[in-house]
């Protein structure tokens, strides 16, 4: 486990470091990042310009949503996870899987950390400051309990979603044609930004797959805005650790049908 | 013994495509498959320390015999075990004693100078403070790259490159160390350079070595045991001058003489190959060379004189097609 | 002519070799749409109005949007961009092959299979959703459509192509497109939303970028939603940028043609 902390703060100084040598890279990222941020969150005050509630959230729990999207999804797993997941694709396609599997290390770490964005950084500490200021405005009051819970909700609700896109992206071993399948976790976690009710009114059953993501981003702001159930609690964090136990398995599972690209 | 195989085998499945869209659809449920036979009985043991060189044409199956050895993959039947272990399990402590290098693959990051990539191991391969500096000494200085370990990786030749792939894989000083066409792409002296250090390295950190290479050079040069592959099947497993003196039916006179002869004269001598000048090259039956080469020496004046097995990579290409018929 | 149409056939079997892959896409493409959908009928429920909008109307809006965006923006040209960092741009500069006309026939044959499976997913649609469903008759209304249609392929086609071609000068062509995607496409063409629904200044302001000529406008044709006055005025302005544009293409080509080799293979 010490080994591991110490491997992931390499990864850190290692992208910072990396960051730091592309100057150019880093501010297109960090400005097209941090303007989608504020698109998205545009888009939610034109949305409901005139409607005081959608689908039972209020006008101003909307704006927080928007806000701790940005900092759940937008920020914080685009920042650790987004770039490894889309590497993942060619590490399969290409054979880099190998040198992963030879590596004394456990090889869903391997495949799933290194590549860090740090320009989302920028995102979560403007979606932080951006929650602050609705929240007060909205006259919602944030007690130390929420941060907290927030705090702990977020990262189960990252954890769900990490082994989300984590299952789906596994299907490469399975399927090395599918060169983008990262459209499918991709288009789904965008649902996240929405009220989870927004799912069931779809009324199909095909997209039930996109459930857990539902949860990611909704369940940690009731925790925030003190909205939260015993139930919602549960849900989340019985959720996120059987997704993650799943995805272990299956990638597991899958490594044994991995038979590494043709030399 | 390091390295025991006994009768490995390896089938791939290969997933049968079907035509159409329908098809496609059909075979995400139902996927059917055939073999196609990589590997078929194979066996050898590898003592320690010894550098061994594995040839044979692409698709021979060599590379799946690395891979299973190195615990990619998995084997149809048959047992491999590699340093007391099942390579397949993938333990750590396996994997901490082993190195796949493959020439066309890289772990480095591109983006950052080597030297980064060479401490990332260290942590991975938990290799201590004082042991890391002392190998990752000894192999920059080995290799002579002092002055680009520090550059980009981007920035460098692909000759650099390889030769810091080599020192990341080398930082845990693996015991067992298996080389998949390392000399790949590089140019005669950079390629000339590597095989230097793999022999100086085979000597210092005495590790068992198993290469790889399309080059007869690399396993001319290197080593004294090469094993013979082809249809995944073993053709030959022994000494290299064996063969040499098992398959070479010819010898090769190298010589120079002081004033040029007739074409006419020397042919009645052997296969004249080359001419050029005084400059001659005759290929003579083995059992008569050291009878022609006499003759040879009494008659005419000779500037310089040579005698030479018959080129080595004639010798596999002809070991090969014979098997094959 | 002939081998332009071979181009086109040859993308649309390419589709069909990795179909697997554009159905990926089209998933996309769909839960993008529902999405939309799903918000939009509950911002405005039924019986209710909305910015000018009833439930029926926003919904017909969404759903004559998502195919529209199979006629104008489905594309390939976005590869310019790698075709010039790698250095394939070489291999079509060598051969008697006008690259831009290459470029569109692949782009006429990506639009084809999208717009067929747009079609077929917005059957089923149909019959599981029962949406409102809107057909114009006006033949006038239908013909300025199709006109309209045909300027935004223009404007689209020029822009990604002026996208890829910032690849002369820098190897970074993936951050203005993702911009470009993100940004431009969801807020300034009317794919999220109808424009006309933005404050008025603002809306005055789109309304001079080319960008609401690539879906918000062709579909407010058809909808009979605009004066004849509006139309006019707005195919000039959609006709106007496509001119700008291509003048442009041609004068950044030539610039960066003299430059180009300096990066790449």
């Amino acid at each position: 486990m010490k080994r591991y902390v110490k491997i992931y703060i390499l990864f850190i100084r290692l992208n910072y470091r990396r960051a730091s040598l592309h100057m150019g890279n880093f501010m297109t990222g960090l400005f097209g990042n941090v303007a989608w941020g504020i698109f998205s969150i545009l888009a939610i005050y034109i949305l409901s310009a005139r409607s005081t509630s959608i689908f039972g959230w209020s006008r101003e729990e909307l704006f927080v949503l928007a806000g701790t999207y940005n900092i759940l999804v937008g920020g914080s797993f685009r920042m650790l996870f987004a770039r490894n997941f889309e590497n993942m694709i060619n590490l399969i396609r290409l054979g880099g899987l190998d040198g992963v599997l030879l590596k004394p290390l456990n090889s869903q770490f391997g495949v799933s950390t290194g590549h860090l964005s740090i320009y989302s950084m920028a995102r979560i500490v403007l979606s932080v400051i951006y929650v602050f200021i609705v929240m007060s405005i909205a006259g919602i009051e944030i007690g130390i309990i929420n941060i907290v819970s927030f705090l702990i909700f977020g990262f189960f609700g990252l954890i769900a979603l990490y082994a989300f896109w984590f299952i789906i992206m596994s299907f490469i071993i399975w399927f090395p044609d599918l060169y983008n399948i990262d459209e499918i976790p991709y288009s789904t976690d965008n649902l996240a930004r929405y009220p989870p009710q927004i799912l069931w009114a779809m009324k199909m059953f095909i997209f039930l797959f996109a459930f857990p993501v539902s949860l990611v981003v909704s369940t940690p702001t009731k925790a925030l805005i003190d909205k939260l159930t015993l139930f919602d609690a549960g849900l989340l964090i019985a959720v996120a650790l059987g997704l993650l136990f799943v995805s272990s398995k299956f990638w597991k599972f899958s490594l044994r049908n991995y038979t590494s690209a043709s030399s | 013994m390091i390295i025991k195989v006994d009768h490995l085998t390896k089938y791939y499945k290969i997933h049968q495509k079907e035509p159409g869209f329908m098809g496609s659809l059909r075979s995400l449920v139902n996927r059917k498959y055939y073999d196609a036979r990589a590997v078929e009985d194979v066996s050898f043991t590898i003592d320690e320390g010894e550098l061994v060189g594995f040839i044979g044409p692409n698709g021979a199956g060599k590379t799946t015999t690395l891979k299973c050895l190195s615990g990619l993959l998995y084997p149809t039947s048959g047992n491999v075990e590699v340093l007391g272990f099942n390579p397949f399990e993938r333990k750590h402590d396996f994997l901490k004693k082993i190195s796949l290098v493959m020439g066309q693959k890289n772990q480095l990051w591109w983006d950052l100078p080597a030297m980064d990539s060479f401490l990332l191991n260290k942590e991975i391969y938990e290799v201590s403070d004082s042991s890391y500096k002392k190998t990752i000494g000894e192999l920059i200085d080995l290799l002579d790259v002092k002055d680009i370990v520090n550059v980009q990786v981007r920035k460098l030749s692909l000759g650099q490159r390889m030769k810091c792939e080599l020192i990341a894989a080398l930082i845990h000083e693996p015991k067992v160390l298996f080389l998949d066409e390392p000399t790949i792409g590089l140019d005669v002296v950079m390629q000339q350079n590597l095989r230097d250090f793999v022999k100086e390295y085979n000597k210092k950190f005495d590790a068992t070595i198993i290469l790889t290479s399309h080059y007869m050079r690399d396993v001319e040069q290197l080593c004294k045991r090469i094993i013979m592959i082809d249809h995944g099947k073993v053709l030959y497993d022994g000494n290299l001058s064996e063969i040499v003196k098992k398959y070479a039916t010819h010898k090769e006179l190298r010589i120079v003489f002081q004033k040029p002869i007739e074409k006419r004269e020397l042919a009645r001598l052997g296969k004249i190959t080359e001419m050029n000048g005084t400059r001659v090259v005759i290929s003579v039956e083995r059992t008569k060379s050291n009878h022609v080469a006499a003759e040879i020496l009494k008659k005419y004046d000779i500037e310089d004189f040579n005698i030479e097995e018959a080129g080595i990579e004639e010798i596999i290409r002809d070991v090969f097609s014979n098997k094959n018929k | 002519m002939n081998k332009y149409f071979l181009v086109g056939k040859n993308l649309v079997s390419e589709i069909f070799t990795y179909r697997l892959n554009f159905v990926m896409w089209r998933v996309r493409m769909i839960l993008s749409l529902l999405t939309i959908y799903f918000l939009w009928s509950a911002l405005i429920p039924e019986g209710r109005e909305l910015f000018g909008y009833t439930n029926s109307s926003i919904l017909t809006y969404i759903i004559l949007v998502h195919l529209t965006y199979s006629f104008v923006v489905a594309s390939r040209s976005y590869a310019v961009g790698e075709d010039i960092i790698q250095g394939n741009l070489s291999n079509f500069l060598l051969k008697p092959f006008n690259y831009f006309t290459y470029l569109f026939s692949k782009d006429v044959g990506d639009k084809f299979m999208n717009i067929s499976l747009t079609v077929i997913e917005l059957s089923i649609l149909f019959v599981i959703l029962k949406p409102p469903i809107f057909i114009q008759t006006d033949l006038l209304l239908l013909l300025l459509t199709a006109l309209s249609i045909l300027s935004g392929i223009g404007i689209m086609f020029f822009i990604y192509v002026l996208l890829g071609s910032i690849g002369f000068w820098s190897q970074e062509v993936w951050a203005p497109r993702f911009i470009f995607f993100t940004i431009i496409l969801n807020f300034f063409t009317g794919f999220l939303f109808p424009l006309d629904i933005l404050p008025k200044p603002i809306f005055d302001f789109i309304q001079f970028l080319p960008f609401s000529y690539l879906l918000y406008f062709p579909v407010k044709i058809y909808l009979g939603q605009m004066a004849i006055d509006q139309i006019l005025m707005g195919t000039s302005i959609s006709l106007f940028w496509v001119v700008v544009f291509h003048l442009l293409l041609k004068k950044v080509w030539t610039k960066g043609l003299q430059i180009y080799g300096a990066y790449g293979r």
